[in-house]
């Protein structure tokens, strides 16, 4: 199939889901209608869009922020999972262990451990997000040919500079790809986190719509949210395949 | 014409060397009582049926691997004090370039490594890509190379510190027999500039005999050294003297001694 012919079946194949939202939801509607059509919610956007990006500010600075603590956070413990045969085991299961415990329990904790503030979010958002980088990044520094580790040792580098040097940029294309993951992950820790302790932010704006059975804002909300999960998604794609050109053609190198 | 162990002109002495691997399935012996000498300046070639432990051996002088039993001494130092000094230059199996940088900055790599700043490394390693024939390709990546010119690229990084000996580990396996016969004369070429000490791992009776000034036959379970040639032939060879009388002699000899090594069921 050509990109066009895509790009118009494409459309048109939304084109219908959103017709077919906005019938039902015309059928449907009343004071007590659950169901929002895709133009009462753009018009609920418009009008409200001022709220709308503040909110999302405030939501994306906590993701953006967790997900740096994440990237620290989980290429440290990548680091000792590879290179310190002893705790390494324990390091991953502990992990683990973090990363299942429910956000919606989690969040609570912090808030006693940090009080209700930005603090506590941030550090929910980085709980979300660390787990996926730590098995990517783990897992592209295995994939570094033995070969590599044995050229640093024939040229006498320390095991901290074949780690840095040579290995580490092996890891990164998995690194990023880890990336497209834990962003969208950062964001929704965040929101979460929000329900049990904001003022401000695309999380409370969902609670305080839900309690006042506003269902255009809880509708547009939700849009909003969806969108920037997908743009934190598009984002870090593009910037995997940007950053590593020699990667889709390794493969190849001989 | 064989020299005592350490005697002043021996440059690499292995004495008794085992080497084995445990894994969950038991002990396996890779190597068993392995000595040998190479004399300063020579070329020296591990020949011998797959799986006999070249790679290994090779490996354990260079000091990637910890032998088992007995040791390795270079220049009348451990194998270790060797490598840390970076008097090696290794060649391996794989060409092992690094994908994300060009082939004039993998081969500055090992000079960057040692200090050098990028001005000086790259000028140095441009002269080198020029050694091995590879002028005018300093910024392709790895990726863009053929496999022969990936294999020149990794003999002229493995020859930027001026290493007092390089090893080779199958450097130009997989390529076709006239590409191999080319490389073989300017990889003469370019160790006899070096005036390094060279061991070659290879599969190929011709290349041995070629490049060689001693050949070591290796057989296997467990590996060690069934037979030694020496080569005497002129240098520069070329390839009009590999058709020759004395070669091919030679090429006769070397054919039988390995032949020997391999079992009735490899056959
Ligand atoms: N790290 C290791 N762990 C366990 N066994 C090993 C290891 N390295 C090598 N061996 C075994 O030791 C033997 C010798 O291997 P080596 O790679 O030295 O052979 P080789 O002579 O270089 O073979 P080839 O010509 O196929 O490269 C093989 O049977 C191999 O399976
Ligand atoms: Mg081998």
């Amino acid at each position: 199939m050509s990109r066009w012919a895509r790009v118009v079946t494409l459309s048109a194949v939304y084109l219908a889901i959103l017709v077919c939202w906005q019938l039902i939801a015309n059928a449907d509607a009343g004071p007590q209608s659950l169901l929002s059509g895709p133009v009462q919610i753009a018009q609920t956007i418009i009008e409200k869009w001022q709220i709308l990006l503040q909110a999302s500010i405030v939501t994306l600075t906590e993701a953006i922020v967790g997900l740096f603590g994440a990237v620290i956070l989980g290429v440290t413990v990548a680091v000792i999972i590879d290179a310190v045969d002893l705790v390494g085991p324990t390091v991953y299961r502990l992990s683990v262990i973090l990363y299942s415990v429910p956000l919606i329990a989690l969040a609570p904790l912090l808030v006693l451990w940090f009080g209700p503030t930005f603090t506590a979010r941030a550090v929910t958002a980085m709980v979300a997000s660390f787990l996926p980088i730590v098995i990517n990044t783990v897992q592209g520094l295995r994939g570094a040919p033995h070969a590599v580790t044995e050229l640093g040792s024939s040229l006498a580098m320390s095991r901290i500079s074949i780690l840095s040097v040579l290995r580490f940029r092996y890891a990164v294309p998995s690194f990023l790809a880890s990336l497209k993951i834990a962003g969208p992950a950062a964001f929704i820790g965040a929101m979460l986190a929000e329900w049990v302790n904001a003022e401000r932010g695309l999380g409370i704006s969902l609670l305080y719509a839900m309690f006042s059975f506003n269902v255009e804002g809880l509708w547009s909300t939700l849009v909003v949210a969806t969108f920037w999960s997908g743009a934190i998604y598009l984002m870090f794609d593009t910037l995997a395949k940007r950053a590593t050109p020699w990667h889709a053609s390794a493969g190849a190198a001989k | 014409m064989t020299t005592t162990p350490g005697a002043p002109d021996s440059c690499i002495v292995v004495k008794d060397v085992g080497m084995d691997f445990s894994s969950k399935s038991g002990t396996f012996q890779a190597l068993s009582e392995v000595s040998l000498n190479v004399e300063r300046g020579q070329f020296a070639t591990l020949i011998g049926p797959s799986g006999c432990g070249k790679s290994t051996l090779l490996r354990v002088i260079a000091d990637l691997l910890q032998p088992s039993s007995g040791s390795v001494s270079v220049f009348g130092e451990s194998a270790g004090q060797a490598r840390k000094a970076r008097n090696f230059g290794f060649v391996f199996q794989d060409p092992v370039l690094l994908p994300w940088r060009s082939a004039l900055s993998n081969v500055a790599l090992p000079l960057r490594v040692s200090g050098l700043t990028k001005g000086e490394a790259e000028a140095r390693a441009r002269a080198l890509l020029d050694l091995v024939g590879l002028a005018g390709f300093e910024q392709n990546l790895p990726s863009t190379l053929s496999g022969g010119m990936a294999r020149r690229v990794a003999i002229a990084r493995a020859l930027t510190l001026h290493p007092s000996v390089l090893m080779l580990d199958e450097p130009f396996n997989g390529l076709d027999e006239i590409r191999r016969q080319n490389l073989n004369e300017e990889l003469q070429r370019v160790w006899m500039e070096s005036g390094a000490t060279a061991i070659l791992v290879t599969h190929n009776v011709s290349e041995a005999v070629f490049l060689s000034d001693r050949v070591f036959v290796m057989g296997k379970g467990p590996g060690r050294i069934v037979a030694e040639l020496v080569i005497d032939l002129p240098r520069p060879r070329t390839t009009v003297m590999a058709l020759e009388g004395r070669f091919l002699e030679y090429v006769r000899t070397l054919t039988a001694e390995l032949t020997g090594t391999y079992a009735v069921e490899d056959l």
